[in-house]
């Protein structure tokens, strides 16, 4: 049986080989140790553990991988609605603006969406091209069916290839070729009453191109950035 | 705004370390940005991180098995920090509180991982052996160091979590039972009963390894050791002592 000594000694190496007793105590340990063959080898295992221990705790190099956190803290802020963007904007568009902020997280759950993104849009594609099928295409805009507003490729005559199922689009879109009766300065019969969409033309093929275009009105307030 | 937190900012001094004596100035300046952060300053706010997001790091990623884990951790450390700013005791320091909410999070994160650990009886996240960073050494003495890595985090995984943390905040901090016991909630006597505890029990793991490695050396043709990776239920780890004054 170990002498009251042994005891108390063994039982401190824990906190004796970290630090962590008192001066005193330790001091005892020390002594007791100095003269306990026992007690030493014990102290020797003790300290083996406690060295690898701190040497793996302490090493330095976790640190080389600290990612960038100030980010992913603010995109939370802003998704909760803690903070706002400077400028006032909404979340999402603060995001997008500020630097650097889409952390590997948020970059690897869109990721994940793209996928999901190609197949719908591939589905609209053909339905798309089934709708293209389904005979030639009607006029979008003009119920009159005059063909100099047609706004849409008509079908060629002849078997059709799938370069010329490419070229068709859905009811309503802008297939280049189409802008020809446009050039003249005219839009096609129904649009006259919405003529904001001028616009979205260059100038010189916009209605009254030279003439009027100066003096063209947008029926939508004009917003203080300049953007409509 | 550029509320870039990584560039120092020279109007405030860097903080010292949770209970550190000289640092009071870092202290008081932590308090003045929380105040300037409590009424909507951003910029406070992301000084406020930009200070203490190492010491946060450092911490999380000792008690988590991976970056990923870490920088969710501290991320979302930063915002309980943040919406619970107004009840910020101005009694502590703010890296005592910060560190407090880590190592909750991470000890909730180390018990679930233990509970799904039980359950599976497969630890399916190996530790990650690249701590000790193997490029600036030989092959053969990467590999030795990367080993010795996985052993040393093999063996703190068995640990009950509030060993874990005590000894992280002990080892890596530096710091002393009383501020360990700010963070943790508990008493000091509580937090030499958890240093003791856990470094005896992380120096028996070590040995028993030690020894299952040196049998299996000694062995012809060596073997398969399905006992090296041991789950250690919390209740073998011991009763929490009965806190003395």
């Amino acid at each position: 049986m170990k002498n009251p000594s042994c005891t108390e000694a063994q039982a401190e190496l824990p906190l004796f080989v970290g630090g962590d007793l008192d001066s005193e105590v330790s001091k005892r340990v020390e002594r007791h140790i100095e003269h306990c063959a026992d007690c030493r080898d014990g102290l020797a295992a003790a300290r083996t553990a406690h060295r690898v221990l701190h040497e793996y705790l302490v090493s330095p190099i976790v640190e080389l991988h600290q990612p960038e956190i100030w980010s992913g803290v603010r995109a939370g802020l802003l998704e909760r609605g803690l903070i706002r963007s400077p400028a006032g904007t909404s979340a999402p568009q603060a995001r997008a603006s500020y630097q650097g902020l889409q952390t590997p997280a948020t970059a690897g759950r869109l990721l994940r969406l793209l996928p999901l993104a190609a197949a719908a849009a591939a589905g609209l594609f053909y339905l798309g091209l089934l709708a293209g099928r389904s005979g030639p295409m009607a006029p979008a805009f003009d119920p009159s069916g005059d063909p100099a507003n047609q706004l849409l490729v008509q079908d060629p005559p002849g078997p059709r290839a799938g370069s010329d199922l490419a070229r068709e689009t859905l009811p309503g879109a802008l297939p280049l070729g189409t802008l020809a009766p446009l050039a003249k300065g005219q839009l096609p019969l129904g649009l006259e009453a919405e003529p904001w969409l001028g616009e979205a033309l260059p100038l010189h093929l916009r209605p009254g191109a030279g003439a009027s275009a100066a003096g063209f009105q947008s029926p939508y307030p004009k917003r203080a950035d300049g953007v409509r | 705004m550029d509320s870039n937190p990584q560039s120092p900012n020279p109007q405030f001094p860097e903080p010292s370390k949770p209970g550190a004596r000289d640092g009071e100035s870092g202290r008081e300046q932590d308090h003045r940005l929380v105040r300037l952060a409590k009424t909507g300053d951003e910029l406070a706010f992301a000084e406020l991180v930009r200070r203490h997001e190492r010491g946060a790091w450092r911490v999380a990623r000792r008690l988590v098995p991976s970056d990923e884990d870490a920088r969710d951790l501290v991320q979302d450390a930063f915002l309980r920090v943040f919406v619970n700013l107004e009840g910020f005791d101005f009694k502590y320091a703010f890296s005592s509180w910060l560190l407090r909410i880590v190592n909750n999070l991470a000890i909730d994160s180390l018990r679930k991982r233990r509970t799904a650990f039980s359950i599976s009886g497969d630890d399916e996240d190996d530790p990650e052996p690249g701590l000790m960073d193997p490029k600036a050494l030989s092959p053969s003495a990467a590999m030795e160091q990367t080993e010795t890595a996985a052993e040393v985090q093999a063996c703190l995984e068995t640990l009950a979590p509030h060993f874990q943390s005590a000894l992280v905040l002990r080892e890596l901090e530096g710091l002393g039972c009383m501020e360990i016991a700010e963070i943790v909630d508990a008493t000091h006597v509580t937090v030499r009963w958890r240093l003791h505890r856990g470094r005896k029990l992380f120096q028996e793991e070590w040995e028993r390894r030690a020894r299952i490695k040196q049998t299996r050396a000694a062995e012809p043709g060596g073997g398969a050791n399905k006992d090296a990776a041991r789950f250690v239920d919390p209740a073998e780890q011991g009763p929490e002592p009965e806190p003395r004054t």
